[in-house]
């Protein structure tokens, strides 16, 4: 059986660059558009590894990843954060949030089948 | 979905995040920043940024960034917008759209250094910018992947004695469970890089009883044989730096068993070996009988103790680290906290293809006529009105006339994005005019489908264009008249009548009369002795062949004028006009149907011909009587209307059908509003009826008829063509007299 | 009719061969759509002599031309004998009005010729070639030649 995995991002460009790369690397793609998205996506599909975004619009992906992290049951799903802020601070705070890891953008697809690789159960 | 798929997926995009930009700017600028606003705004030039990296587009990522910047210092101090900085932004969202339309065409895209500079001095970003760009750097070698040997440069050691052994402890915290991490996977990670022996130390595992599920008990021991280098194996806990006890040290030749290897124990399931460090299958405080079968097995418990680890950090409440998160009130969070504020519901959308609802749209339109056909055939069959038949008929009208509109409704869209381009529009003929102006919106959230609203943006620019052109005095001269130096546009929308309404105000000087009049007499519009009202003369703009641009600039035409925006806007079925107040400003006021797709019409039959009239258009009708024809001059025949004498207008004979009319003693009188503000008393043989008509162009596969504005299929199969009331009023007569008629009353 | 009839069926191009008064035209089949009889047209104000009207073509408004007008070969009176046939110019549909169809000829290019210079019954520039064969001389009618006017777009 394919591994699944949750894309959330408000960019549609991004949600299929992710699919294009992700599903080329054998997985199985689901996609939402933000954090609220992302947790009706996650408890309805129930993804082996999550990649999300920090900036989107309605959650954004420090909230979902809490929110991740306080549920019952998939609460230790691996996280995985996307983002073209590469600060310090900004990595200090995902990983605060509970993210398991990080990829900055832009990413070439070796890269983030990797990182996935890397987490995925 | 191919590259090229995604490609245009992202252009797409950009095209929603630039209307996002320029909305959001604009309301910053009009009603001053708000935090929900800022947001939005970051975040659709970030967007563009990410993927514009995706795909390498270079000049559009390095532009975005700064101006990505520029936004962040707002969104993190609301009170560092200023008016510089406004026109700053605004001038960046057109060149960001210029950037990204290189791009899309794969041409050059113009440098942009230069507004960037402008952008970094006026944020203070020059700082920022370079730090970013150190860390960039930095942080480079912590991506977190793993680092060929060949990867490491002058950090590699090309000549490494084959086999360095490392002694690795690594004591998890709770958090790294917490986070989604799984030992199991740094170990398999580990184990690719060399041969690794791992033990477990379960010494501080309490009994089961005791258990805590927050807490992480097993620590690990590992040994690992391997080629790579220390950075190697300290990337491979990148991710949990801070969340566990870990210490890598460099040991010196291999030992012969140190614990069991991770494949050795792996292969060998079957196998008692016993290995150090294995705890008693007692320890756990377990009851012996629930024990698996092979419970003696010391191999087996070591598994076991791995996924014993798994159950000591199950889904728990408690995580102290994301209360950490929580209290952390930086700045660099008011940004993504506040995002959330927005989640009052936005209503659910979805993105449908147009071709879909176009076909959708279509397909009615056959339905309405089908069904008109039905009923024809059901009158024809001599089924009575009241008769099971025509009742189950009419519920038939009903419900599809409720699909239609609901399909219609489909396609319906708001005015704003199209008003918004104006924003964009203005900012350019101020910048090569020297002028400013501002736009202003009103009822910009008025739907009307979507054929309209794509014939409606090049009228609208160039009327846009002329208002703040020739309109909008430059800021000098309007200072001297007291008036603010920045001028107004407003642009609004409403509906009326089964119409709608878009109105372009601006504070301008209005129109020069003396300059429009003396222009369209040279040019032989007008005679020179012409007895014209102030509004006839304002509307001379409309004129065939008629331009007051002084200089053929870029700005106000490229060749068009105003004349071709009427004739645009008559093709939409629509009408336009001007009125003016000097020094004060101007008014142009279009009407256009809400959707190019159906009509409400009269039917009516005219010189064996059967045509249809708008509803919209028609004030009034009434069956002719002798006494009310009046003849003025020698051919001009009015009817008593209204308390006015309205032209007659001879229909069969206007359109060709027929020979001049010599009986004006019978036939049907309908009232047509159409030109500007003009009437018309359009004389027919009779009224057939009324009917909604679906609309089919004639340009399609034939071409535009002058008085006909398009043609529709009736019920018995029939066409019938549609009347341009707009044309055949205002070109009922050339006769000087009409303006006598038009001004009589009563 | 059939009989005479030479077909080259390799390397041929096909026509539709039909009559107007007395003579013999053609077009390219891949331009043509369909072929109907006629039916009663609505006329258009202000539209020139050859354009009769416009017919409704399954839901799509079909404007009928007079090809006998238009050849300069007088105006018809349009009735049940008569046969339209649709085509395609530029991006338009069009009907022709002709009195019957004759023939669907395979065309090898040895029986292609180009319009002779002078033709004295009617303007050559309606023409793109000729069929030559067993004594018929057969124009192939221009449809972008006949129909310049559709060209254009009023603004």
């Amino acid at each position: 059986m394919l591994k699944k995995i949750l894309t959330v991002d408000d960019s549609r460009t991004m949600r299929e660059m992710l699919r294009h790369t992700l599903s080329g690397a054998g997985f199985e793609v689901v996609t939402a558009e933000d954090g609220a998205d992302g947790i009706e996506k996650l408890r309805e599909s129930l993804p082996d590894v999550v990649i999300t975004d920090i900036n989107m619009p309605v959650m954004d992906g420090f909230e979902f990843i809490e929110n991740v992290r306080k549920s019952e049951e998939y609460n230790r799903v691996p996280i995985l954060v996307l983002t073209t802020e590469s600060a310090p601070e900004k990595k200090q705070r995902a990983q605060s949030a509970g993210a398991t890891g990080w990829i900055v953008k832009p990413f070439d697809p070796e890269k983030l089948t990797r990182a996935v690789n890397r987490v995925m159960p | 979905m191919s590259l090229d798929d995604i490609k245009e997926t992202f252009f797409a995009e950009c095209a929603d995040q630039m209307a996002e930009l320029e909305t959001g700017l604009h309301e910053i600028q009009s009603s001053g920043p708000d935090i929900d606003t800022v947001n939005a705004v970051f975040r659709a030039v970030h967007s563009i940024k990410g993927g514009a990296g995706a795909f390498g587009f270079s000049a559009l990522v390095s532009f975005a960034h700064v101006f990505e910047n520029a936004l962040d210092v707002i969104r993190n101090d609301l009170n560092q917008v200023n008016e510089d900085r406004m026109d700053l932004l605004l001038r960046s969202v057109d060149v960001l759209s210029d950037v990204i339309e290189a791009e899309r065409t794969g041409s050059e895209p113009d440098d942009t250094s230069g507004l960037a500079n402008e952008l970094e001095t006026a944020f203070g970003l020059s700082e920022a910018a370079e730090e970013a760009d150190d860390e960039d750097d930095a942080l480079a070698d912590f991506a977190p992947v793993m680092i060929d040997l060949g990867d490491l440069g002058d950090l590699g050691v090309p000549d490494t004695p084959a086999g360095r052994r490392f002694h690795i402890s690594f004591a998890p915290h709770a958090s790294l469970y917490l986070k989604g991490h799984d030992p199991l996977r740094f170990f398999r990670e580990l184990a690719d890089m060399g041969t690794l022996f791992v033990t477990c130390d379960s010494a501080d595992l309490p009994k089961l009883s005791e258990l805590s599920p927050d807490e992480s008990y097993l620590k690990w021991q590992l040994d690992l044989e391997t080629e790579s280098a220390r950075e190697d194996i300290e990337a491979v806990f990148d991710w949990v730096d801070g969340e566990c006890a870990l210490s890598i040290e460099e040991t010196g030749a291999p030992a012969a068993d140190d614990g069991a290897s991770l494949d050795a124990f792996l292969q060998s399931l079957d196998e008692t070996e016993s290995g150090g460090g294995i705890p008693d299958i007692d320890d756990f405080g377990q009851d012996p009988e629930t024990v698996p079968a092979d419970a003696g097995n010391p191999v087996a418990d070591l598994i076991g103790s791995l996924e014993a680890a798994d159950i000591a950090a199950p889904a728990a409440q408690a995580e102290p680290d994301a209360e950490a998160g929580n209290s952390d009130e930086g700045s660099e969070d008011a940004g993504a906290r506040a995002g959330k504020k927005e989640v009052k519901k936005a209503s659910q959308t979805i993105r449908v293809e147009s071709e879909k609802v176009d076909r959708l749209i279509n397909l009615m339109g056959e339905l309405v006529i089908n069904q008109a056909m039905l009923a024809e055939r059901i009158g024809q069959a001599g089924f009575g009105n009241a008769s099971p038949a025509a009742l189950a008929l009419v519920e038939l009208q009903n419900l599809t006339r409720e699909i239609q509109s609901g399909v219609m409704a489909i396609r319906a869209q708001p005015v704003k994005p199209v008003f918004m381009r104006m924003s964009r529009i203005i900012r350019e003929v101020c910048s090569a005019t020297g002028k400013k102006a501002m736009l202003e919106l009103e009822g910009e959230h008025t739907e009307v489908d979507t054929t309209v609203i794509e014939g409606l943006i090049d009228p609208l620019t160039h009327m846009i264009r002329n208002a703040v052109d020739h309109g909008i005095e430059d800021p000098e001269t309007r200072q001297s008249k007291g008036k603010p130096t920045h001028g107004t546009v407003k642009l609004s929308a409403y509906h009326s009548s089964g119409r709608i309404v878009i109105e372009i105000k601006d504070d301008g000087a209005g129109i020069n009369r003396e300059r429009v009049l003396n222009k369209a007499i040279e040019k032989g519009i007008v005679a020179r002795d012409a007895k014209l009202s102030d509004d006839d003369i304002d509307n001379l703009i409309f004129a065939a062949g008629f331009s007051t641009a002084e200089t053929i600039t870029d700005v106000s035409g490229r060749g068009v004028g105003m004349d071709v925006v009427r004739q645009s806007i008559q093709a939409l079925g629509g009408r336009v006009n001007i009125s003016s107040e000097p020094g004060h400003g101007s008014l142009f006021s279009m009407s256009l149907p809400l959707t190019l797709a159906v009509l409400d019409g009269m039917i009516v039959k005219e010189a064996g011909q059967t045509l249809v009239l708008p509803v919209s258009a028609v004030l009034e009708t009434a069956t002719l009587k002798p006494g009310d024809v009046y003849t003025i001059g020698k051919n001009n025949r009015v009817v008593k209307m209204r308390n006015q004498l309205i032209p007659i207008i001879d229909v069969g004979r206007q359109l060709g059908f027929a020979d001049k009319r010599t009986d004006f003693t019978k036939g049907t009188i309908m009232v047509v509003e159409g030109g500007k503000n003009g009437m018309g008393a359009f004389l027919v043989d009779s009224i057939e009826g009324q009917q909604q008509v679906v609309i089919k162009s004639l340009e399609s596969n034939y071409k535009r008829v002058p008085s006909i504005a398009a043609a529709t299929i009736l019920g018995n199969g029939q066409i019938a063509l549609i009347l341009d009331c707009d044309h055949i009023v205002s070109h009922q007569t050339s006769d000087p007299s009409d303006a006598v008629i038009q001004s009589m009353a009563g | 009719m059939q009989d005479d009839l030479e077909m080259q069926t390799v390397g041929g191009e096909e026509f539709i061969a039909f009559r107007v008064g007395d003579q013999e035209f053609c077009v390219e089949i891949t331009r043509t759509r369909e072929i109907r009889g006629w039916s009663q047209a609505t006329k258009l104000p202000h539209s020139p002599d050859y354009i009769i009207g416009v017919i409704n073509l399954r839901g799509t408004i079909l404007p009928i031309m007079d090809l006998s007008a238009r050849l300069g070969m007088g105006l018809s009176e349009p009735c049940e004998r008569h046969v339209i046939i649709v085509v395609h110019v530029r991006d338009k549909t069009l009907g022709l009005l002709v009195d019957s169809v004759s023939d669907i000829l395979d065309v090898g290019p040895d029986h292609l010729r180009p319009v002779p210079e002078v033709n004295p019954s009617m303007s050559s520039e309606m023409f793109n070639r000729v069929i030559v064969m067993d004594k018929r001389i057969i124009c192939e009618i221009s449809l972008e030649a006949i129909t310049p006017e559709m060209e254009l777009q009023a603004a």
